[in-house]
Formats: structure tokens, sequence, C-alpha cells
């Protein structure tokens, strides 16, 4: 029993793949940010491979696939932040391809690095970050301070709670999710590692995964659509 | 698995390079060629249209000219029946003056013949008297004579008519 529970937190634990010794400074890789170069690479040898030989007449099933694909997100991005959030459109499709192809990849076998809290730290910052600048964007500096303000002046302490609140809700419900999904995987492989990881893999990996990454970029585009109200 | 470090601010400047990636060799190339395609779709469309207003616009001069015909024709049609009827009018009184004429002819050379007939009888008729006078000058044979003569005046006469 003692032997899973190490076996088990060793898989929980984020290696630090190699240091980088920068002058008297260490600076260590974790696992994350490398199995994140993959997915980068992923996307970007997909996203050429799939646009590459484009045509206007007769097209491949290739390019019908990407197009498919592209109108289909951009639509299913666009219809959750509405018609003036256009602009964010593809920095949202963006963040719902990276955080699919992240939680996919535990498929391999390899840890997804949403169950690292850097990862899902840095997109709750990213997504703050946007909320926060489409309401600046759409309302000036002085119409963003005052929506604080808003409905009421009682609750602007609140508001401003909100603020760290979101992107910490955010951060912290993909991760856990993620991680509770690789910790009940990894526990099931552990014990039974033959067909009946299968369907929960299924489950865990594909389903929610997916799902996952459907939440955060819709609470996103939420978050964003609201701040740009008047 | 709970740790903050350096690493999260490599996975924003990866994010920012996966956004960049998707934009630009995913987002943007089949938006271009989305775009071609519609340029052309309107293309097409206004294209078409063109098209169709160079058709409707022979249709009317077609159908202009359709119309042209049929008023010469008409026009040609009224002229000819105007000149058909001229025509019969005149046949009609070059026939009518002929036949008059020809009555009128007939009708004075009857008169002619009566009044040549007439004078033919009279002639004859003083003739007889004057040879009836002068038989009965001639014989003087008392009222048997002149009854005879008479007689034969009237049986001559008769032959005569």
């Amino acid at each position: 029993m003692e032997g899973l529970a190490e076996e088990l937190l060793a898989e929980l634990n984020c290696e630090t793949v190699f240091t980088i010794h920068l002058g008297s400074m260490d600076i260590p890789i974790a696992e994350s940010t490398v199995i994140t170069w993959v997915v980068m690479a992923v996307i970007l040898l997909l996203s050429i491979f799939l646009t590459s030989n484009l045509k206007v007449h007769d097209i491949s099933k290739k390019q019908l696939f990407a197009e498919t694909v592209v109108i289909k997100l951009e639509n299913f991005v666009a219809d959750m932040i509405g018609e003036e959030g256009r602009a964010y459109v593809p920095y949202l499709c963006a963040v719902i391809l990276y955080i699919g192809f992240a939680n996919l990849i535990g498929l391999f076998g390899v840890k997804p690095p949403t169950k690292d809290l850097n990862v899902t730290a840095a997109l709750a910052l990213m997504s703050i970050i946007l909320v926060q600048y489409a309401g600046i964007h759409r309302k000036g500096v002085k119409g963003w301070l005052k929506s604080f303000k808003e409905p009421m002046a009682i609750v602007t302490p609140i508001n401003i709670l909100e603020v760290f609140i979101k992107p910490l809700s955010l951060c912290m419900r993909l991760f856990g999710n993620v991680l509770g999904a690789f910790v009940i995987m990894e526990l099931i492989k552990i014990l039974v590692p033959v067909a009946i990881p299968v369907p929960f893999s299924f489950y865990f990996d594909i389903f929610d995964g997916l799902i996952q990454a459907y939440v955060f970029v819709f609470l996103t585009s939420l978050y964003i659509k609201e701040s740009m109200e008047e | 698995m709970l740790r903050l470090d350096i690493n999260l601010v490599f996975t924003i400047i990866n994010l920012l390079i996966i956004y960049f990636i998707v934009a630009k060799f995913l987002i943007k190339p089949i938006k271009n060629i989305l775009a071609k395609r519609q340029e052309e779709i309107d293309k097409q469309y206004a294209d078409a249209r063109t098209a169709e207003d160079k058709a409707l616009e022979l249709k009317q001069q077609y159908e202009d000219s359709v119309k042209g015909i049929a008023d010469e024709k008409a026009a040609a049609v009224n002229e000819a029946r105007a000149k058909a009827g001229q025509e019969y009018d005149r046949i009609v009184a070059d026939a009518k003056a002929e036949a008059d004429k020809l009555v009128d002819n007939a009708r004075k050379l009857a008169r002619q013949e009566q009044e040549k007939s007439v004078k033919q009888a009279q002639e004859q008729i003083a003739d007889l008297v004057v040879e009836a006078a002068a038989r009965v000058v001639a014989s003087g044979q008392g009222s048997t004579a002149d009854r005879e003569l008479y007689n034969q005046f009237l049986a001559k006469t008769g032959e005569q008519q």
C-alpha cells in the first residue's frame, strides 16, 4: 500500500526536466513547459499541413476539413463572445486548441501540462488581463474605473475582489479537474492495468478534457462580454 | 504539483506563441481563401447581373423592333387597302360611265331608227296619197270606180304596212 502511495505521488509530481544555469541563476524547466512545446509543435505542424496548398476551387478533402474546423471553431467562440468581441476570437480559439490538445495528450501516457499549476495560473492570468483590457479598450480608463461602482457603490469591494477571484476560479477549476482526472486514472491504471482503464480514459481524458477546454473558454468569453457591457 | 515559479512566465510566452501560430498559420490562410472565394462569388453575381441587364436591354430592343414591324405592316396594309378602294371606285366609275354611254348610244340609235321609219312611212303614205289622187283624177269613172280605187288603196296600204 505504501508503494502505491509513493508511486502515485511520483506521478503527481511535476518534475523539472532540466535546469538552465544562467550565471548564478538556476532556471528550472518544468515538464509542463516541455510538453507545451510539444503541443505547440503539433499545432504548428498541423496548421501548416492543413493550410498548405489552399485553393479557391476544387478543394481537397483536407482543405474542406481545415475550412470546416476553422469556421466551426470561430462560430463556436463568436457565438459565446458576441459580435462586439470579434477581435478576441483568435486568441480564444488558440486557448481552446491548446487546452484541448494539452488535456488529450494524456492519452499518450504523458502528464498533461494543465496538471501543473503554473500552466493553469498562466492561462488564468492571461484571461484576466484580456478581460480587463477588453473593458478598458471599450470604455476607456474612466469608464472602466466607474464600472467598479456598478450597480451600486457599496459593491465596489466585491467588484475589486472579483478581479482576483475570477482568474483564481478559472485557474483552480481547470487545475483541479485535470488533476482529479489524472489521479483517478493513475489509480485505476495501478490497480487494474488492463482493459478497465479504457472506458474511464474515454471519460476522464477525452470528454472531461474537452469539457474543461470549453468551460475555460466559455467563462473567459463570458467575462470579456460582461466587461464590455455598458 | 503545487508550485508556481518561472515556468508560469514560460507558459505565458508559450501561450502567446500559440496564439501567433493559430492566428497566422491556421485562421489567416483559411480566412484569406474564404475571402477570395467570396470575392469570386460576388464577382460572378455582378457578372450575372450585368449579363441579365444586357439581355433585358436586347429584349427591349427586339420588342421595340417587333412593334415597329407590326406598325409598318399595319400601315402598309392600310395603304394597300386605301389604294385598292380607290382602284375599285375608279373601275366601278369607269364601268358605269361606259355602261351609261352604251345605253345612251343604244337609246339614241333606237330613236334615230324610229324616227327614220316614221319618216319613211310618212313618205310612203304621201306617195300613196299622191298616186291614189292621180289615179282618181285619171279614171274619173263614178262612184263604182271610186269604191274600187278606195279598196285598191286600202289593200295596197295594208300590204305595205
